[in-house]
């Protein structure tokens, strides 16, 4: 849905490129005036062209450059580029490894026998890091043209039987259960929507592309690996938005990551990260305030001062090393902590730890009291100062 | 049209090339531009080779002008125009090549087909910015380019064939979308 901060958003980029009528200015100012969000956005949309413009040369080799002169001033074209040839021989090559393929499933099919399944087959539960996750209850899309639904987990004939017809692309499907592992594949149990089918499906191929895809990609049914999907797994359900793996840049130290879109008045995006330990997490939690300034028990985040302060008994004081961390200049910190600061363009964000887990909330305008009280609020709605924030996830 | 930020390059648009021979007008013009030209094609079209090809289609086709007498006045924006119509048919092609490929190659075989250009782009490790543009169709992705390099938005338009009206709602979305894609990318960790 496009809003009135979105028009003028497109409004100030097409400035940067056209002239705009005196009509169009008057109101783009006046807007920029009242909208601190959106004056943030036209910076950053003016730094992206400076940063275009001064993107550097990818040059070409004095060979080639000079080979190119050369048979320009001949007027002789170069021959046609290999790129070309190579992409002819894809074509030739996908024709010729799609035949087979297709050939495969016509034999496979000729040679179905649903009268040998073995009901006592059980599939090895185990679990790759990198099989998508779908929740049961999920509804999904079938991505490819013909997929296979099978009465048990398994690609062995003996102890699965094919059902008929292959599911079509497009095809909706509820998720009843899974994932299991089995033969290289991630199983799903599914009911087809609109088909009689009940039985399991293989949710991508052995190299991780997917055969079936949650519906519109939507919140709540990302790909996500079984250890991202923990990490939500007790989130707060308005916090709970649109998560998808983030697997590069992870903070320091962390293993997994996790962003939710949430959108919300307050807040645009949470990162969730789990550590080794809980004093790897308050670690780079430390580091992370101290990149901005932002130094141990300081500050009043509620006063939208930027600071640190602990959310759990004992800061202060010796306690097992394993739940303390340390900064320079610092006492003995406990690891459950929470503070605040302005990013580079002066957005609030707040980071929270939680145990193992570190939460980092990016808010929507530069309100820090708003953003710490949005953290610390628990499902019900209630705000605590000295309990752990609502945006850990249960069980942390 | 000058360039204030390439103080290195002779801006031949105010150049009449017929002041000089038809090699040596062909030759001085390669040689002024042809580096930011390159430049500006491997970005367009995320592809070296193809870069290499439309560069050299770029200087065949001022050779052909040069012969017929129809020296361009304004000598860079008749290149990029050029050059941006080739980098632009060819994006168009690719990706009629790229549904074909989906039809009758991907979803045959089951397997994952990524397109050389996806390729180039993971080989290269290429900037979150350039990374956010490469994500554009090539036409909005030759529109922020050639803005980049000093073209107003009715040079652009100019260059790429659409109206004002057009070219500004391509530019327009395509900025933003690197915006947010840029955002998206900035992390909250």
């Amino acid at each position: 849905m496009t809003t009135i901060h979105d028009e003028f958003l497109e409004l100030a980029a097409a400035a940067i490129d056209f002239e705009l009528s005196e009509s169009e200015r008057i109101a783009l100012g006046r807007h920029l005036d009242e909208c601190a969000a959106c004056r943030r956005h036209v910076i950053g949309l003016n730094a992206d062209q400076r940063a275009a413009a001064a993107l550097p040369i990818l040059t070409l080799s004095p060979a080639t450059a000079a080979a190119i002169r050369a048979r320009t001033l001949r007027r002789q074209p170069v021959p046609r580029s290999t790129l070309r040839m190579l992409a002819i021989a894809a074509v030739v090559a996908a024709l010729v490894v799609g035949a087979a393929v297709v050939g495969a499933q016509l034999l496979r099919r000729a040679d179905r026998d649903l009268s040998d399944v073995d009901p006592t087959f059980q599939p090895d539960a185990s679990f790759g890091i990198e099989t998508a996750v779908f929740t049961p209850g999920a509804v999904a899309d079938v991505i490819v043209t013909d997929l296979r639904v099978r009465t048990a987990p398994t690609v062995d004939d003996s102890k699965s039987a094919k059902l008929e017809p292959l599911l079509g692309r497009g095809t909706q499907l509820r998720i009843v259960q899974g994932p299991v592992r089995a033969d290289d594949y991630d199983w799903y149990q599914i009911e087809a929507i609109g088909w009689p089918h009940r039985g399991w499906v293989a949710s991508g191929d052995h190299d991780g592309s997917p055969w079936i895809q949650p519906q519109g990609g939507g919140s709540g049914s990302a790909k996500l690996s079984r250890d991202e999907a923990a990490l939500i797994a007790g989130l707060r359900p308005d916090a709970a938005i649109d998560c998808r793996p983030r697997r590069t840049r992870l903070p320091a130290r962390s293993t997994t990551g996790v962003e939710c879109h949430v959108n919300a008045a307050v807040v645009t995006r949470i990162g969730l990260y789990r550590f080794p330990t809980r004093r790897d997490a308050a670690m780079t939690y430390l580091e992370r305030l101290d990149s901005y300034g932002v130094r141990p028990r300081t500050g009043d985040c509620l006063a939208r001062t930027e600071g640190d302060r602990a959310w759990e008994a004992g800061d202060g004081t010796q306690g097992p090393p394993a739940d303390r961390a340390t900064a320079a200049g610092s006492p003995p910190l406990v690891t459950g902590r929470i503070g605040c600061f302005h990013d580079e363009n002066g957005t609030a964000n707040v980071r929270v730890t939680c145990g193992t887990i570190s939460v980092g909330i990016l808010g929507r305008d530069d309100d820090l009291a708003d953003v710490e009280r949005w953290a610390m609020a628990t499902s019900d709605g209630t705000t605590t100062t000295d309990e752990a924030p609502g945006i850990c996830p249960r069980g942390t | 049209m000058a360039d204030p930020t390439r103080p290195d390059l002779v801006d031949l648009g105010e150049v009449r090339l017929s002041h000089l021979g038809q090699f040596e007008a062909v030759a001085a013009a390669f040689d002024t531009y042809h580096a930011e030209l390159y430049s500006f094609l491997r970005r367009s079209t995320r592809d070296e080779r193809a870069a290499e090809d439309l560069l050299q289609e770029t200087f065949l086709r001022l050779t052909k002008e040069v012969d017929a007498g129809r020296t361009p006045e304004h000598l860079r924006a008749w290149l990029y125009r050029v050059a941006t119509n080739l980098a632009v048919s060819r994006g168009r092609r690719a990706t009629t090549a790229r549904a074909w490929m989906g039809e009758h190659g991907r979803e045959a075989s089951g397997a994952r087909a990524e397109s050389p250009e996806d390729d180039v782009v993971a080989r290269e490790g290429r900037t979150t910015l350039e990374a956010a543009m490469a994500s554009l169709a090539t036409d909005a992705r030759t529109a922020l380019l050639l803005s980049a390099d000093g073209f107003s938005g009715e040079e652009i338009a100019a260059a790429i064939g659409r109206s004002h009206a057009a070219t500004r709602t391509l530019l327009t979305r395509a900025r933003i979308r690197v915006r947010l894609a840029l955002e998206d990318a900035g992390g909250v960790g």
